[in-house]
């Protein structure tokens, strides 16, 4: 192509049999995603998003769009879900105090439920259930810790973490996704 | 001054030890008492509240509560993650008594209860509020004035500003004070408010180590001698992150960081093997020089 050329690019014409117009709802209904009905698509959480400045793909007015929208499955299976840093610096310049950051997150967690989370979160959250550790303990850390002066890491409260994972059913969902899928 | 229940969490007290060597090397002198949580677990962070609410706010609720049972009212912690997430676990566990009911019916499978009444504090800020910028300017035995340092505060510590309580501007932070308290410089320079992708290089190294990229580029030419930060998870993205970012953008950026406690350390006269700076991967030695 020449430059000064218009380039047509034809997308996908988004389609309502497709939509499902209750997901705003779902996602409203959560203590996290109350208030993503009060967007108006202005986009200012999208300008000073430092991901999106990077990278083109995670756009936080599009994915707030698609929810408004219906476009369910294409937001819960994308990986542009995923990507917010949860900065946060969206949630203090909204106009509409639509909580973004909290709202990917609510939608985070019906996209966990569904089996479409990323490995390394669910991983992860393997960890913190075995261990009471966010990341894995090894020995050299505690040796570092002793050349420092400082005493051994603490023992974690392992079984009241799995006794909480099995009253809230997070552990189920943890160790049962990968058969499910 | 009254005593503080210390929350660690993970990232301090196993990737980062030199910041608990210092905050502990420092709390006495300023007339801080620390007293030691025991059976706690992880905060259940962002990545986890990404997962499941609930249980994130059960596992902080269930921390919270063992704030109580010592008979203290505040948890002090050197986190951003650990002080934003359980911030925001107090604050709805607080206004929502209906979802405090809920967890609490969670939390008695554990036998433990969360009242509602702890109060979840950044180090930083009960070194600005309770030791105050007078008593650390006392405290300096080093001379600093020559040093400019760039902050990182880390993006949980003031955001969302709604949960965190702490104001902010691109112009000004407390933490800018608790620098020149130091006798250093606190230089303004461009983004220095903005994330470093930490919480990403679980989920996308090339889009982590861009943002930490962008980050470094920014700092350098802010002309400093080092980088400061409060957040365990930045010194991470900026110590070892910036070796990572050095060899695969094959660039040299040699930007010294150091936690606040640690440049507290230094001011009141610990030397660098006391405090256990070997262990950082970017090495200080042009800023312990220029303050010796």
């Amino acid at each position: 192509m020449r430059r000064g050329d218009i380039e047509i690019t034809l997308k996908e014409p988004i389609r309502s049999k497709d939509l499902d117009p209750g997901f705003k709802y779902e996602i409203a209904n959560t203590y996290l995603g109350r208030n993503i009905q009060a967007c108006f698509r202005c986009g200012a959480c999208t300008g000073e998003c430092p991901v999106g400045i990077l990278t083109d793909i995670y756009k936080p007015r599009q994915i707030i769009a698609e929810v408004l929208l219906g476009m369910r499955r294409d937001v819960l299976t994308g990986d542009p879900l995923w990507l917010c840093a949860t900065c946060y610096t969206c949630d203090d310049i909204c106009a509409q105090k639509v909580n973004i950051g909290d709202v990917i997150v609510a939608i985070r967690n019906i996209a966990f439920r569904e089996g479409y989370a990323p490995k390394s979160l669910v991983e992860q959250a393997k960890i913190l259930l075995e261990s009471g550790w966010i990341l894995k303990t090894t020995a050299s850390m505690d040796k570092k810790r002793e050349e420092l002066g400082l005493s051994r890491l603490p023992k974690k409260a392992v079984e009241d973490l799995q006794k909480i994972a099995k009253s809230t059913g997070f552990d189920k969902l943890i160790y049962m996704k990968e058969e499910e899928k | 001054m009254k005593d503080f229940a210390l929350y660690l969490g993970c990232l301090t007290p196993t990737r980062v030890p030199s910041y608990e060597v210092a905050l502990r090397k420092t709390s006495e002198k300023m007339g801080l008492r620390f007293i030691e949580m025991e059976n706690t677990t992880c905060c259940s962070p962002m990545s986890i509240l990404s997962l499941d609410y609930f249980t994130t706010l059960s596992i902080g609720a269930r921390n919270l509560a063992i704030v109580e049972e010592m008979g203290l009212d505040t948890m002090v912690t050197p986190c951003n993650g650990c002080f934003e997430g359980l911030k925001k676990a107090a604050a709805i566990l607080r206004n929502y008594p209906e979802t405090l009911e809920q967890v609490n019916e969670i939390l008695a499978t554990v036998d433990k209860e969360y009242k509602g009444t702890v109060e979840v504090r950044h180090l930083s800020k009960v070194y600005y509020d309770e030791v105050g910028v007078d008593k650390i300017k006392e405290l300096m035995v080093k001379p600093f004035d020559s040093l400019r340092i760039g902050i990182r505060p880390g993006c949980h510590l003031m955001k969302p500003t709604a949960i965190t309580g702490i104001d902010y501007s691109e112009r000004y932070v407390f933490l800018d004070d608790l620098i020149k308290a130091t006798g250093a410089e606190s230089v303004y320079y461009k983004h220095r408010f903005r994330c470093c992708g930490g919480l990403l290089r679980n989920v996308s190294e090339e889009v982590t180590e861009g943002m930490l990229r962008e980050r470094l580029i920014e700092l350098k030419k802010g002309d400093i001698d080092c980088a400061v930060t409060v957040c365990p998870l930045c010194f991470l993205q900026y110590d070892l992150g910036q070796k990572l970012v050095e060899r695969k953008f094959k660039e040299k950026y040699n930007i010294p960081i150091l936690i606040y406690s640690e440049l507290l350390g230094l001011g009141m006269g610990l030397s660098a093997e006391e405090l256990g700076l070997k262990t950082h991967r970017v090495k200080l030695d042009s800023v312990l020089e220029k303050i010796s």
